[in-house]
């Protein structure tokens, strides 16, 4: 399941419908500008901030439902120390893919 | 500051991505503004010379004719008291906002977007147009007469209890924030270390969440702060990384005075962590009856 839709029940049971939507725009907004930077990051000089994103990404993924892009960005995290290029593009995409998937959905959530 | 009935307020939406146009149409639309938006620079122009409208928020980033082209074609024919216009934009160097600023905007929302802050933005400039007078003379008659400045809290008691929310991403600052007001605090936002010891070292909180991996792992340093204040603030760390824990258990040897509840993991766990905080609030509620001369309940000892 790509994206755990009880998460978005279950936020707007404690802080009502309108903030619940504002804040999973806000996490779409945060997270289509991640996508964007992973793409402006290299493996060979940018491994800190790689990891730095991935683990932010896991997070918030993970707190809004997300969690094969959580998963994926957790592996990420977990090798951002060591990664090639080649696996780090594939990584992107899968994570690309699995986002938009997702976010089609957490779209429909937020409005 | 007067209330500006939202009423037949017409507001146009400039964005290219009309993800981000329909989000904020629906969020100005829910509270009664009539909305129209354009996907283009073009577009805008000849909206806003076809029909009135009372209000613009306008994206920088786009492609063909950008925001800042946009704007200044705008201000060629209207005012910025006719026509408020607030830039919205990812964008947040102070240069940017300066441009923007000196070529006739109004204001400007970073994204993402926090619709409170946007709501209230095109309130205050729409309340000068309301009145016929200037937003400098408007927001300077909202200063109480206290020579331009904001008024300062004189009755700590009179306050509401205060969370300092801190973690670097948005989201889940926002997230938690909202948690902290469902519980009946004030919340304030850090989204870095900086900002947070900034906060932290100018007003007392009555509460703190605090992300422990936020940029290198500096949510150990704001503890290290808090500890160096002799601080006594409940306050609730958050982490999704267990060597960030770790890092804490490690540390913990030299703040052990400080006031940590049980940590939570992430994902977080809404309903308890509201009532988590809805515990922290009761309990400085009740501290507040039995000590009244303690007032300023929680904070550096």
């Amino acid at each position: 399941m790509d994206v755990d839709t009880t998460v978005f029940d279950n936020l707007v049971a404690e802080i009502g419908l309108e903030d619940a939507q504002q804040t999973f725009s806000i996490f779409i907004s945060e997270t289509d500008d991640r996508l964007k930077r992973f793409r402006q990051l290299s493996c060979d000089k940018d491994r800190d901030a790689i990891k730095q994103e991935a683990h932010g990404l896991k997070g918030t993924a993970g707190n809004f439902g997300l969690r094969q892009v959580s998963e994926l960005a957790r592996k990420l995290e977990q090798d951002a120390a060591t990664i090639m290029s080649g696996a780090y593009e594939a990584t992107l995409r899968s994570l690309e893919t699995s986002y938009a998937t997702a976010r089609e959905r957490v779209v429909k959530l937020a409005t | 500051m007067s209330v500006v009935s939202s009423h037949q307020v017409r507001l146009l939406v400039v964005d290219d991505i009309e993800d981000n146009r329909n989000l904020l149409s629906r969020a100005f639309g829910n509270r009664g503004f009539q909305t129209a938006q354009a996907d283009s620079g073009k577009a805008a122009l000849t909206l806003i010379e076809q029909q009135s409208f009372d209000v613009v928020l306008l994206d920088i980033m786009m492609p063909g004719m950008d925001g800042i082209e946009v704007l200044k074609r705008i201000r060629a024919t209207h005012s910025s008291i006719r026509l408020p216009v607030i830039m919205v934009s990812g964008r947040i160097s102070g240069m940017d906002i300066k441009l923007a600023l000196d070529l006739g905007a109004n204001g400007y929302i970073t994204k993402p977007i926090d619709f409170s802050v946007a709501f209230a933005l095109v309130q205050s400039h729409l309340a000068p147009k309301r009145d016929g007078v200037t937003p400098v003379a408007q927001n300077q008659s909202s200063r109480d007469g206290n020579g331009g400045l904001p008024r300062l809290d004189t009755a700590a008691a009179q306050r509401p209890d205060r969370l300092l929310v801190i973690d670097d991403d948005a989201s889940i600052c926002t997230l938690i924030g909202k948690l902290g007001e469902k519980a009946g605090f004030a919340a304030t936002r850090a989204v870095s270390l900086e900002e947070a010891t900034r906060l932290l070292r100018a007003q007392r909180y009555d509460c703190v969440t605090l992300d422990l991996f936020i940029g290198k792992n500096s949510g150990i340093q704001v503890l290290k702060v808090l500890a160096e204040m002799a601080c006594t603030t409940p306050i609730i760390v958050i982490s999704g990384s267990m060597s960030s824990m770790r890092d804490l258990a490690a540390a913990i040897g030299n703040m052990l005075q400080l006031n940590l509840l049980q940590p939570f993991p992430k994902p977080i766990d809404f309903a308890k962590l509201r009532t988590t905080l809805a515990g922290v609030k009761e309990k400085l509620e009740l501290q507040r009856h039995t000590e009244p001369a303690a007032g300023d309940a929680v904070s550096p000892r």
